[in-house]
This record gives structure tokens, C-alpha cells and sequence, in this order.
């Protein structure tokens, strides 16, 4: 079931994928795939590229996918890690949702911090109280790591 | 341009425009970047060095080529534009919307949906073995004849995809036969059973009999000579006479006994049982017991009695919105009251009163499970034949369950899930099979 799951999704975003969001296998395993999401245009991450790697559990859709940031990025909800605090990615998921909608979610969630759930509580913190060098600091991280 | 296999791709700006371009397998990437900055209008004097093509979440490099990558006719390139002071354009479409409707969703039970396949995966199956009902009733009824007189009601039971990959998949059979403790108990009793329904060999065979219509006339033909051999034997006419009262009866009333005597359960087998009563005056005994030896042989068969028709239709409207009617038409009282038509069988066989007949155990077996499950084949195969239910109530359901996977388009699922009548597994590759 899960790998038709994928399968469907991989053809849906091959022939209409969102606008800031591509996504693929990386290699031979259906279950470990590439994202890319374009930095929004309203947002400090304009005109970046920024890698995702998802993986696929076997019971997919029923548990949700782990999807991991592979390109540096200055935000309150994504850790040096590149782990992303996310609700739909925890309790939140449904097997309704799919790759794309977990990819657009993130690039609202690019356009839109959520520093009440940070998962970098120095960023959340600067985000909050100095909004301009948020911005400037994360517009230096994408120039820096997600333009090359 | 043909000769090389050129073919249209579609290119995606992350400003939201999107348009076509024809490329070739064997471009490279370098060249397709070329060709944006030169002819397209939209990308017009984008530098090929600042030019950043995408696809399925990799950046394409210039010295690999369209086809290295899998891209082929109708996929989406996205194009960003490297390093650019441009200036700060309308946002792309926000997906907020969207997350929150996936977020609304998110309420759905997952086990909830895990469940409701589960459950379906057993009605596929289960629907696979009403159509061995139909082969219950090879035993010389005029239903079952009746079935085999109309060809293309059969071959459309038995051809039907469903059935197919029901008989392609002997795990999911045994799974149906192991999942119910009376059956299991039968097949244990009765290895021969056993092996013929855990063989899909041997099911497609005796599939391709009933499939056949002169094979099978010619399979009851020989049924009712055997019948008419054991009435004119005075033990055999008793035995068979015993065998109806003793059994049918308290078949028929354990299935009227059941809570609602409109469950489909009931209407199955008393529908079965009506079948074979009224005909008692007309046939001799000997064809009754005919029908009760073979194994309900009346219940698998009787399905398609026009007077049932309606009945049986109404049951399938159920039991496709109920999966409780299924679980009632195995309810332990119904399988009993078979299992001991079963053990009769086999009374009769090791007696020697049926000596002559060496084929009736296993068809007896057969029938039986037939029995209970007859109808439910009846039930399984009416959808198709019933057009009076509109396709997006009778898959109301799986319609549901397809689109909670992302198959979203409503009119290929209905019509994926009415070509394999019902069977979501199937109707999943069927979509994504791009049929």
C-alpha cells in the first residue's frame, strides 16, 4: 500500500507540482526522496534553493514521513539539524495529507515563523523582539547556503 | 523533430507562470538552459550561469542529460533565477489554505482507515468464493442451470477483475478460509477441501468448467444421473429425505431466527432455502436432495432467481454500506447449521450410499462453504447488474478511502472501483496503472 501511496504522489507531482516545491526519489528507494523548496517570494528566503530529505515509513500513510532540511536555514522552527518543528509532521499528520501539502506547509511556515513553538528559542527570541535583524540574518544564511 | 523524440515539458517559474517547450531525450541540460535564455519568451535573457533548473527535488547539471534525469513527456521543470536584485514581485500563492484543509483532515482516524481496508480486503476475497457459490449449485438445479443457461451473467462473475485477482492472490483465499474458526475447522476435517482452496491452480479449473457452459451442462447432466441412480435405491431416497428435513429446515430457521430476518445473512439463506422449497412437488426428491448434497447448492446457486433478484440487490446495498451484515452472515449459527450438512456428506459418503458418486465429497465441500458465502457472491455480483444505484452511493465508501490516499479525481475512481467492482486494492492499481 505504501509504495502505491508513493507512487500516485510521485506521478501527481511530476506532471503538476506546487509552484515552490519539487520532490523526488533520490535514488533507486521509492521510500527516501529529495525536495526542494524555492524560498518565497515575501519572505528573506527569496531566491533560494533549500533541500529536504524525506523518508518514507513502511506503514506511509498511516504514520507521518520524516522530513529533514539538508540546507542550512536561519528560522525559529528549523534547528541546526535541520529537524523541523511542525505539528502536521507529529500529531498532526493524516494520512490524507501528502508530500506536497507537508512541502507547502513548509514554505508557509517559511513566510509565516512560529516563534510561540520555537525550536531555536535564540532565533524565536530575536524574531520577536528585533524583526530587522531577523530578516537581514536570514537573508545572509540564504545567500550564503542556498544560492550556490 | 519526431525522429529524435521530441516531446513537451512544462516549465514552472516560482513566480506562479508555468509554459511549455519542446525538448528531446537526449538535450543536455546546458543546452536547455540555452534555449530558455534564447527563445522563450518568458525567461528571455536569463544567463544560462544564473539559470537554476529543478526536477523531483534535484538541481539538473549542465553536462547530464533530460533523459539521465527520467524526465519525460508532460512533467514540470521549475526554473529559479539565481543571484538577482530583482524586485520583490507578487507572492506566490500562499499555502495556508491549503495546509489548513489538511489540517481539518487530520481529524480522520488513520487506524480508522487502516480498518475499513482491512475490511474491504475481506469482502473482495469473500466476494471471490460467492462466486464458487455459483459452482455450489452445479448440482442440477434449475437455478443453477438457469446460471449456466445465461453465459454472460456467469463469465461476467468470473471474469470480473476482482475475481481474477481474488484467484491470483491464494493468500488472500486462505486468509478469507483461516479468518472463520468454522471453516477452518471443515477444512481440517476435510484436507481435500483444504487443498482446493488454498490451490488457485485447481480453483481456475474448476473455474474454467463453470465458465464453459457446455462443460458444465454436461457436469450436471452427470450430477443428475447420479441422483436418479441413488433415488431408485430405497436407503438412498430415505437418506436424501432425511438429510432435507433434518438440515434444511433448521438451516432455514436458523437463519429466520437471526435478529432481523431482513439482515442479509437471512435473506441469503432463507432466499436460498425459498429457492429449493417451492419446487418440492415438482422435481423428484431426489434433485432436492440433490441440491442439499451438493451444498446449498440452492443457496449459491438460487442467486440468481428473479424473485430473489430484488431481494439480493437491497442485501448488496447493505452490505456494501454495512460491514456488520457481513459479519452476521457468518455468524456462527448459519456456519453451524452448514457444517452439519457437511458432516452428513460425509455420513452418507462413508456409509457407502454414495459410493457411486466419487466426486460429490469435495463438491459437497465445496457447496458448503458455497453455502455461506453463496450468497454473499450473489450479493457481489449484483452491483454491476444493478443500475438503479448510482455508482457514487454504492462506493460511497471506498470512494472515500481512494480519495484519503490522494486519488482526487472522482470519476476515475468510480470508474476504476465499478471496473473492479468495489475492490479498492484493485481499483488502486487500475488508477495507477493509468488505465
Amino acid at each position: 500500500m505504501a509504495s502505491k501511496r508513493i507512487q500516485k504522489e510521485l506521478q501527481d507531482l511530476q506532471k503538476d507540482p506546487p509552484t515552490s516545491c519539487s520532490a523526488g526519489p533520490a535514488g533507486e528507494d521509492l521510500f527516501h526522496w529529495q525536495a526542494t523548496i524555492m524560498g518565497p517570494q515575501d519572505s528573506p528566503y527569496q531566491g533560494g534553493v533549500f533541500f529536504i530529505a524525506i523518508h518514507f515509513p513502511p506503514d506511509y500513510p498511516f504514520k507521518p514521513p520524516k522530513v529533514n532540511f539538508q540546507t542550512k536555514v536561519y528560522h525559529p522552527n528549523v534547528n541546526s539539524q535541520g529537524s523541523i518543528c511542525l505539528d502536521i509532521l507529529k500529531e498532526q499528520w493524516s494520512p490524507a495529507l501528502t508530500i506536497s501539502k507537508v512541502l507547502l506547509s513548509i514554505c508557509s511556515l517559511l513566510t509565516d515563523p512560529n516563534p510561540d513553538d520555537p525550536l531555536v528559542p535564540e532565533i524565536a527570541h530575536i524574531y520577536k523582539t528585533d524583526r530587522q535583524r531577523y530578516e537581514e540574518t536570514a537573508r545572509e544564511w540564504t545567500r550564503k547556503y542556498a544560492m550556490s | 523533430m519526431a525522429d529524435d523524440g521530441a516531446f513537451e515539458i512544462q516549465v514552472r517559474q516560482t513566480t506562479g507562470g508555468t509554459f511549455q517547450l519542446q525538448v528531446t531525450p537526449n538535450m543536455l541540460v546546458s543546452e536547455l538552459k540555452t534555449k530558455l535564455c534564447d527563445e522563450c519568451e518568458q525567461t528571455k535573457g536569463i544567463a544560462p550561469e544564473r539559470q537554476r533548473l529543478i526536477y523531483q527535488g534535484h538541481v539538473l547539471k549542465d553536462e547530464k542529460s533530460l533523459e539521465s534525469y527520467g524526465v519525460k513527456p508532460g512533467h514540470t521543470i521549475h526554473f529559479v533565477k539565481g543571484l538577482s536584485s530583482s524586485p520583490q514581485r507578487a507572492p506566490a500563492p500562499s499555502a495556508t489554505p491549503r495546509s489548513t484543509t489538511a489540517n481539518a483532515n487530520a481529524n480522520a482516524n488513520p487506524a480508522g482507515g487502516l480498518g475499513g481496508l482491512g475490511g474491504l480486503g475481506g469482502l473482495g476475497g469473500l466476494g471471490g468464493l460467492g462466486g464458487l457459490g455459483g459452482l455450489g449449485g452445479l448440482g442440477g438445479l434449475e437455478e443453477a442451470q438457469r446460471l449456466a443457461n445465461d453465459p454472460e451473467a456467469m463469465r461476467g462473475v468470473l471474469n470480473s477483475p476482482m475475481m481474477q485477482s481474488f484467484l491470483d492472490n491464494p493468500e488472500m483465499i486462505r486468509m478469507v478460509l483461516e479468518s472463520n474458526p468454522q471453516l477452518r475447522e471443515a477444512m481440517d476435517r476435510n484436507p481435500q477441501l483444504r487443498h482446493m482452496m488454498s490451490d488457485p491452480e485447481t480453483l481456475r479449473q474448476t473455474m474454467e468448467i463453470a465458465r464453459n457452459p457446455e462443460l458444465m451442462q454436461q457436469q450436471m447432466r452427470t450430477v443428475d444421473r447420479a441422483m436418479s441412480n441413488l433415488e431408485t435405491s430405497p436407503e438412498g431416497f430415505n437418506a436424501l429425505r432425511r438429510m432435507y428435513e433434518d438440515f434444511q429446515e433448521p438451516l432455514m430457521s436458523a437463519a429466520t431466527n437471526n435478529e432481523e430476518g431482513a439482515t442479509a445473512g437471512s435473506t441469503g439463506a432463507a432466499g436460498g432455502a425459498a429457492s429449493g422449497a417451492p419446487q418440492l412437488p415438482l422435481i423428484p426428491s431426489g434433485y432436492q436432495g440433490g441440491g442439499l448434497g451438493l451444498g446449498g447448492a440452492g443457496l449459491g446457486g438460487g442467486s440468481l432467481n428473479t424473485e430473489q433478484t430484488e431481494a439480493l440487490s437491497r442485501m448488496m446495498q447493505q452490505m456494501s454500506n454495512d460491514p456488520n451484515t457481513m459479519r452476521r452472515m457468518m455468524d456462527p449459527a448459519n456456519i453451524r447449521a452448514m457444517m452439519q450438512m457437511q458432516e452428513a456428506m460425509q455420513q452418507l459418503q462413508s456409509s457407502g450410499l454414495m459410493p457411486q458418486m466419487p466426486g460429490m465429497g469435495g463438491m459437497g465441500g465445496l457447496g458448503d462453504l458455497a453455502a455461506s458465502l453463496g450468497g454473499m457472491g450473489g450479493a457481489m455480483g449484483a452491483p454491476s447488474a444493478n443500475p438503479r444505484v448510482p455508482p457514487e452511493e454504492l462506493y460511497a465508501s471506498q470512494l472515500q478511502q481512494l480519495e484519503a490516499m490522494g486519488f482526487v479525481d472522482q470519476q476515475a475512481n468510480i470508474r476504476a472501483l465499478s471496473q473492479t467492482g468495489g475492490n479498492v486494492n484493485a481499483a488502486v492499481d487500475r488508477l495507477l496503472s493509468g488505465l
